[in-house]
């Protein structure tokens, strides 16, 4: 994972939510306690 | 495994065009009292089929440096899952049998009205990594059918399905002998002539 990606994680499940990755993953998944994060891109 | 799928199934899917699919995702699972819903929603240009939901091993995940560490299997960890009218909620827990047994397809049709919904729990006191992959067959939203013309494909399916269904038992009722005669007595039972 790049170190963008690494720090948004670490934000993220520190306030208690779940991060899922994948390159549409806010294309696919939802939910209030949620994040969804589009990566790698470029497909 | 899925030899009945690979046999009924693939008719159904070759016929009308279906498209394997499959989406692979990582979550990192932060340690939680409340459980956390997550609802996976198929690409709404089609009729999606999931045929499972497998996952990777789940790991200690260290947040400071993106690292993951030990396996982490236990039963305070895993997810809820269920498909509305296809799967009741029930509970995986990353344990052995879980991870690494995949014993029947699920056969589910999921859509953007009725996304495939998970809870997930995580009592370890620790962040998890874990991959997972959902397998799917998408389908065009409108089919043709010789027989019934343009069908949403989750109806055609189920006729088709209770179709084999439905031939399988009369053949059953006609009886092997009857059968065997009509091919001049050269079907063989039990492996004789």
């Amino acid at each position: 994972m790049s170190e963008e990606v690494r720090g948004k994680v670490a934000e993220e499940v520190r306030k208690g939510n779940l991060v899922i990755i994948h390159p549409q993953a806010s294309q696919k998944f939802s939910g209030s306690k949620v994040r969804a994060i589009d990566y790698p891109r470029g497909g | 495994m899925f030899a009945w799928l690979q046999s009924f199934v693939a008719p159904f899917v070759v016929t009308f065009n279906g498209q394997f699919w499959h989406d692979t995702v990582v979550m990192i699972i932060p340690p939680t009292d409340v459980p956390i819903d997550i609802l996976y929603v198929p690409d709404p240009n089609v009729k999606t089929l999931i045929v499972g939901l497998t996952f990777g091993t789940p790991r200690e995940y260290d947040p400071d440096t993106g690292t993951v560490g030990p396996e982490v299997l236990s039963p305070d960890i895993g997810v809820y899952h269920s498909q509305e009218g296809y799967m009741l909620w029930h509970w995986d827990p990353f344990v052995e049998s879980i991870l690494n047994t995949n014993p029947y397809p699920q056969l589910l049709w999921s859509s953007r009205e009725r996304p495939y919904e998970l809870r997930a729990v995580n009592r370890t006191g620790k962040y998890v990594y874990v991959d997972a992959t959902f397998w799917l067959i998408k389908f065009p939203k409108a089919i043709y059918c010789p027989i019934y013309g343009e069908c949403d494909p989750e109806d055609l399916f189920r006729k088709y399905m209770a179709g084999v269904t439905n031939l399988l038992i009369a053949l059953e009722k006609v009886g092997v002998e009857r059968i065997a005669n009509l091919f001049g007595g050269r079907l063989t039972v039990g492996g004789r002539p």
